[in-house]
């Protein structure tokens, strides 16, 4: 509606008007602020930031990917490591301004996409408009003559036209036809899915949890924190929830390439478990690899990953055994495993020891320095320096398992030399012996419990599903007119056009069917246009056709926010003002949108045609692009 | 129809502002869902004082926290079986009508080193109150279990439990949500109290001594 | 099992005879810039009548449809007579060639993106094509080779994906060649095509072997697949669009009157929008195989280290590329945004692509160094 319809007693003069109240003002810059956060281009700003904002976290060093890089970092940049933590800069996926633009993204999203899906909804059962007056005006236009009548020839044309599932609307003298619906369709459901793949990995954070064990072959563990060694809940996770299930690691194997190129890279690891679901349930075993995790009660498994851990037996200066165990040593470098380790022996009598050193799974001599040459263990070697004093244990503040704290602790004077299986150390001052009876290998499990996993998944499916069919689809409409000719012969024109068909490809439908009607007509003489898009004025107005956007969101449903009223004519032709949202309409659903109306003869796509036909200009070259002002509602 | 002076917007579209602003607001309501939803979840974190989370030193330290139920209240321990190091079997039933106090501790977990002493001597000042400490070591090898024992001189058993049974047991009910956790069960077998962390004297006491007398 | 070194070495070579017949292919589609005949489209658009009922001059009767509502059935040059049309016309054949003129119903897209040599491809394109697909037969034989030899889906370093992702990028050349005639990318597709292979071959070449463990299971020829076709595809786009922005730019600098260096080549280019069309369409084929790939990728990432996302490097550039694009298409919708901007966009997302694919292989680790170098 173009005018407003005021009552007669307001029109009667410059009445003086009530100042806005606070709740007007408020609610009023509200809707200009929601309109420019779900504008297409606040959302291509915020795309760009996203892109850019991952961009640190894939360069610098991140905390939960590999904090020793974190740490290497802090050494190496003591006074801009502080700077760059307080900006999160070590944590980027977790940091609060990371989480504000893609937050901002969804809401942005969320609130174009949602009204539309209403809309669509709503507009379900919507019929095409009508048919404009001057078809030739259409980007796609063809014209010719047949003995049939008018009503015959439209009715065989909307004949065809319904058996290729073109949704029909007939008048006086003209068929419209529309076929497409299933774009917005799949456009919708892309975004959608979009929001609810935001909403399961919400899910998974809150409700489930993720952690880390490490084993020793023929050691096993409960899924109880207390067995954990990294436990990183959600946020509504409490010990309690954890499934109870308990794992045992009977044999772990690493096969490595012994020949060739690849020589010394793993080509295989096994770990044979036995595991139940609850205490008491029966056992199963399972063969645990990489590529193949475990499923245990709802939780996965995974091999993460693999090492040796020499055994060790040590007696104390009182001759009794006081540690008589395996202890994992960590990998330094894969090559040939070279690994780390620390044994602690804090009830040893009468110092406390301390132990640090190196297993080399294939120690060879070379230049003068044990070297391991190969991951398995052919020829294994341990190295260890002693330590007795305090460990710093009883203090009660917690340390890792594998760091010695020798801050309180004096290294004992003995050579370190490589220790073969079987073979001891005697410590001086009858501190004790260490003897090295052999080596075991560990493996490192992962225990990821998901709950929005699935529907991660099932997003993703739908969300490829929703793009592909709104990549696939072409929303287009053809006309048919007939009217009676000059000589006794009926003048029939068909005119095309396609929304959102900026790759092309429109023209060799309606080539096909404007074929097939004319066949079916028996048409002769053919006249008539095909418009090069781009030229001319109408051709101009319509060359928005060719250059309109094929993308998802673009084009079409007007925001409901938008400002520019239904009848306004500058909506023709006229630069896009705000340029987001390339559609004419007012904020109304749809089905009013394509309501016939009086005074333009139609809906937007007439009056859009109306001011060409007019006469006037389309509106000013604007980057040779003409901009497309289209009517909303699909 | 009236105009809204100074609208940002022209009076044209007041009218038809009610089915859009419906759309609105049941979008505006989803959004508010999904955004708290994605805040709540991809900041992660733990929430409460029950739930640790890794303190970096490969194991999961509990933080210090009690939890104590009202008389009669708490959930009934399980019935635990198990060997202790010195090689006796042991059954939680057959200490009914007695105090338990069930410590979960490891000899390599620095804060049991520390509150150990503590154990040693409530074991000893409740002893003729009828409590009785029952020590779970756990991610233990036997001869560093026992050097622990004969080191702080512990006097009551510990059960060996290398795979964690007796920690799942207490899973569903009251789950040792770090090392070290003690338990008080009150004579009925119902758990009366939880500390995770490293317990004091005076903090653990009295909650021995209101258990044993009968209090919660 | 072990590697057959016959079967690598069989490989080897027919890569290195790939690279000279690309080479040559290029050579003759210079010579057809060179020799060949030139575009119909004068430099600055000039208005001759439409062919409209391009049938009619044809002859048929009834079944002249097929001419008239395509964009310009002329055979170029032939500004036909014919039934003027209301008014508009551009120049025939700009982009519109369609094969066979009338009486064979509808015209195929070849209408949209066909250059002058669309209706009979002289001779030197005929021997471009012909070398072109000779060589992506000894292409694909030689990843087909190193596959064989090495038991396993040959992509698993640097080396094999490079090789994968240009023989990706000529099938693409081809497909579009045949498909819509649109001849005139052959050189620019396979002269960074035969650059890349050379950097292959030469520098970044790693000896057939096997995988590591985290490697093996078959999402890898599912995830790396879609990973490398979405490759190829973004590839060609960006030459594509690269092309529009020359054009564009030599268009506006012709209409402004100054002079243009690049006209010589221009005249065997369609217009800017046809470019710019063809470019659109290869990235809408790419986008959902891309993200397709990383949902993939993100499904195996699920079964090898239990999580789906974990922002490793690969990923976060992979998803960086993603929005990128992702941007682009938005921005194609957005006026103001549409043509040379968007294609703007488009180039910033390839270079997001590139660096995803070189430099998070060689300089970044994470859990997915998997270059096989160094």
């Amino acid at each position: 509606m173009t005018e407003l319809r005021t009552p007669p007693s307001v029109q009667a003069g410059p009445a003086p008007l009530p100042a806005p109240g606070a709740w007007r003002v408020i609610s009023g810059w509200w809707r200009w602020g929601w309109r420019q956060l779900t504008s297409m281009r606040t959302a291509l700003v915020l795309l760009f930031l996203l892109a850019v904002a991952s961009v640190p976290g894939s360069v610098i060093p991140q905390q939960g990917i590999d904090p020793a890089a974190v740490a290497q970092y802090y050494t190496a940049h003591p006074a801009l490591a502080p700077i760059m933590a307080r900006l999160s800069l070590f944590n980027v996926f977790a940091a609060p301004w990371f989480a504000a633009i893609y937050l901002l993204l969804f809401l942005s999203l969320a609130g174009c996409v949602l009204p539309r899906t209403f809309r669509l909804v709503g507009s379900a059962r919507q019929l095409p408009p009508r048919a404009p007056r001057n078809l030739t005006r259409l980007p796609l236009a063809a014209s010719y003559q047949t003995a049939l009548t008018p009503a015959a020839a439209l009715e065989s044309a909307a004949g065809l036209l319904s058996g290729k599932r073109f949704r029909l609307r007939t008048g006086e003298g003209w068929v419209a036809a529309e076929k497409g619906y299933l774009r917005e369709v799949g456009n919708l459901v892309f975004h959608i899915a979009l929001l609810a793949l935001l909403g399961s990995v919400a899910i998974g954070g809150i409700f489930g949890y993720k952690a880390d064990r490490l084993l020793v072959s023929g050691q096993s563990f409960g899924n109880t924190v207390t067995a954990l060694d990294q436990f990183r809940p959600g946020r509504l996770v409490t010990p309690s929830d954890l499934q109870p299930f308990s794992i045992t690691l009977d044999n772990f194997t690493a096969h490595y390439v012994t020949s060739g190129s690849t020589r010394g890279e793993p080509s295989s690891f096994d770990a044979s478990l036995s595991y139940s679901d609850r205490p008491g349930a029966p056992e199963h075993r399972y063969l645990l690899q990489v590529n193949h995790p475990l499923q245990v009660d709802g939780v996965r498994v995974y091999l993460i990953g693999h090492g040796y851990a020499p055994v060790f037996r040590i007696t104390d200066g009182a001759g009794r055994i006081v540690f008589d165990s395996p202890v994992p040593f960590i990998p330094v470098e894969q090559s040939g495993l070279t690994s780390e380790g620390v044994i602690k022996v804090p009830d040893a009598d009468p110092d406390q020891l301390g132990f640090a050193g190196v297993f080399l799974p294939t120690a060879i001599d070379i230049n003068g320095r044990l070297q391991s040459a190969f991951p398995a263990a052919l020829l294994p070697r341990v190295s260890l320096v002693a330590y007795a004093g305090n460990l710093g244990l009883n203090s009660g503040q917690p340390q890792s398992v594998y760091e010695l704290v020798t801050t309180h602790m004096r290294q004992l004077p003995i050579a370190p030399r490589p220790l073969a299986p079987g073979q001891s150390m005697k410590l001086p001052d009858n501190a004790g012996t260490l003897t090295f009876t052999g080596y075991r290998q560990w493996a490192s499990l992962a225990i990821t419990y998901d709950p929005g996993q699935l529907p991660a998944l099932i997003s993703g499916i739908l969300a490829i599903a929703g793009l592909l069919l709104s990549f696939a689809v072409r929303r287009r409409r053809v006309f048919v007119r007939a009217a009676a000719g000059t000589d006794g012969t009926t003048v029939v024109s068909l005119g095309g056009l396609a929304r959102s068909d900026a790759a092309g490809g429109f023209e060799t439908e309606f080539a096909s069917l404007a074929g097939e009607i004319t066949q079916s007509h028996g048409g002769s003489q053919l006249t008539g246009s095909a418009a090069r898009p781009e030229d001319g004025q109408a051709g101009r107005a319509a060359a928005a056709v060719f250059d309109s956007p094929v993308s998802p969101v673009a084009d079409s449903a007007a925001d409901d926010g938008e400002s520019l009223a239904n009848g306004e004519p500058s909506a023709d032709g006229e630069p896009s003002a705000n340029g987001d949202r390339p559609s004419a309409g007012g904020g109304e659903p749809p089905a009013s949108g394509d309501h016939p109306s009086p005074e333009t003869g139609g809906e937007p796509l007439g009056r859009h045609l109306s001011s060409a036909i007019g006469g006037e200009p389309p509106g000013t070259r604007n980057d040779s692009e003409p901009s497309l002002r289209h009517d909303q509602g699909e | 129809m009236f105009r809204l002076p100074r609208s940002p917007r022209p009076a044209a579209h007041a009218a038809r502002a009610r089915p859009v602003l419906h759309a609105r607001g049941a979008a505006g309501a989803a959004l508010a869902a999904v955004t708290a939803l994605a805040v709540a979840g991809c900041a992660g974190g733990p929430i409460g004082q029950d739930t640790p989370a890794s303190s970096g030193s490969n194991f999961v330290a509990g933080s210090y926290n009690t939890t104590v139920y009202a008389r009669g209240s708490g959930p009934v321990a399980p019935d635990i079986k198990g060997t202790t190091l010195a090689g006796r079997k042991l059954t939680l039933a057959a200490y009914r009508g007695e105090v338990v106090v069930l410590n979960f501790w490891g000899s390599w977990c620095a804060p049991c080193r520390a509150e150990a002493p503590v154990l040693a001597a409530l074991a000893t000042h409740f002893w003729s109150r009828g409590v009785r400490f029952i020590g779970v070591d756990i991610q233990d090898s036997p001869a560093a279990a026992e050097a622990f024992e004969r080191n702080f001189r512990v006097s009551y058993p510990s059960l060996n439990d290398p795979g964690d049974e007796i920690a799942l047991a207490f899973q569903s009910t009251v789950p040792p949500a770090g090392i070290p956790t003690t338990l008080v069960i009150g004579r009925t077998g119902r758990v009366a109290a939880r500390v995770v962390g490293q317990s004091t004297y005076s903090g653990l006491g009295r909650l021995i001594a209101d258990v044993s007398a009968g209090k919660s | 099992m072990p590697i057959n070194s016959g079967l690598a070495q069989l490989s080897e070579d027919l890569l290195l005879i790939t690279i000279v017949v690309y080479a040559l292919a290029m050579l003759a589609y210079a010579c057809d810039f060179a020799f060949g005949r030139q575009h119909a489209q004068e430099s600055a658009p000039a208005k001759v009548p439409e062919l409209v009922a391009a049938g009619v001059v044809a002859g048929t009767a009834g079944t002249t449809m097929a001419a008239t509502a395509t964009a310009g059935t002329a055979t170029a040059g032939t500004a036909t007579a014919g039934t003027a049309t209301l008014g508009n016309a551009k120049t025939g054949g700009a982009d519109g060639t369609a094969g066979p003129a009338g009486g064979s119903g509808a015209p195929s897209p070849v209408a949209l993106f066909a250059g002058s040599a669309a209706a009979r491809p002289g001779f030197w394109v005929r021997t471009a094509l012909v070398l072109t697909v000779i060589g992506l037969t000894v292409h694909i034989a030689g990843i087909l080779t190193r596959g064989l030899s090495e038991h396993r889906v040959p992509w698993g370093n640097m080396y094999e994906f490079v090789t994968a992702i240009t023989c990706m990028a000529v099938i693409v050349l081809v497909a579009i060649s045949l498909r819509y005639k649109a001849y005139y990318i052959g050189l620019f597709v396979l002269l960074p095509v035969v650059f890349a292979l050379g950097v292959a071959v030469t520098v970044i070449y790693t000896p057939a072997g096997s995988l590591v463990p985290a490697l093996q299971s078959y999402w890898i020829a599912i995830h790396v697949t879609a990973m490398i076709i979405a490759s190829g595809l973004f590839i060609v786009g960006a030459i594509t669009t690269t092309m529009y922005l020359a054009a564009d730019r030599h268009e506006r600098r012709v209409a402004a009157g100054q002079p243009s260096k690049t006209a010589g080549i221009m005249q065997h280019l369609p217009r800017p929008l046809v470019l710019d069309r063809l470019s659109y369409r290869t990235i809408l084929f790419a986008f959902p195989v891309w993200t397709f790939g990383i949902m993939a990728g993100a499904i195996w990432a699920d079964q090898a280290w239990g999580r789906y996302w974990g922002w490793d490097p690969k990923e976060t550039w992979s998803f960086i590329t993603w929005v990128v694009y992702a941007g682009f298409l938005h921005a194609r919708a957005t006026a103001g945004w549409r043509g040379r901007k968007a294609a703007y966009i488009q180039l910033a997302a390839f270079s997001c692509l590139m660096f995803n694919l070189i430099g998070i292989n060689l300089w970044v680790t994470g859990l997915h160094s998997y270059a096989g170098l160094g």
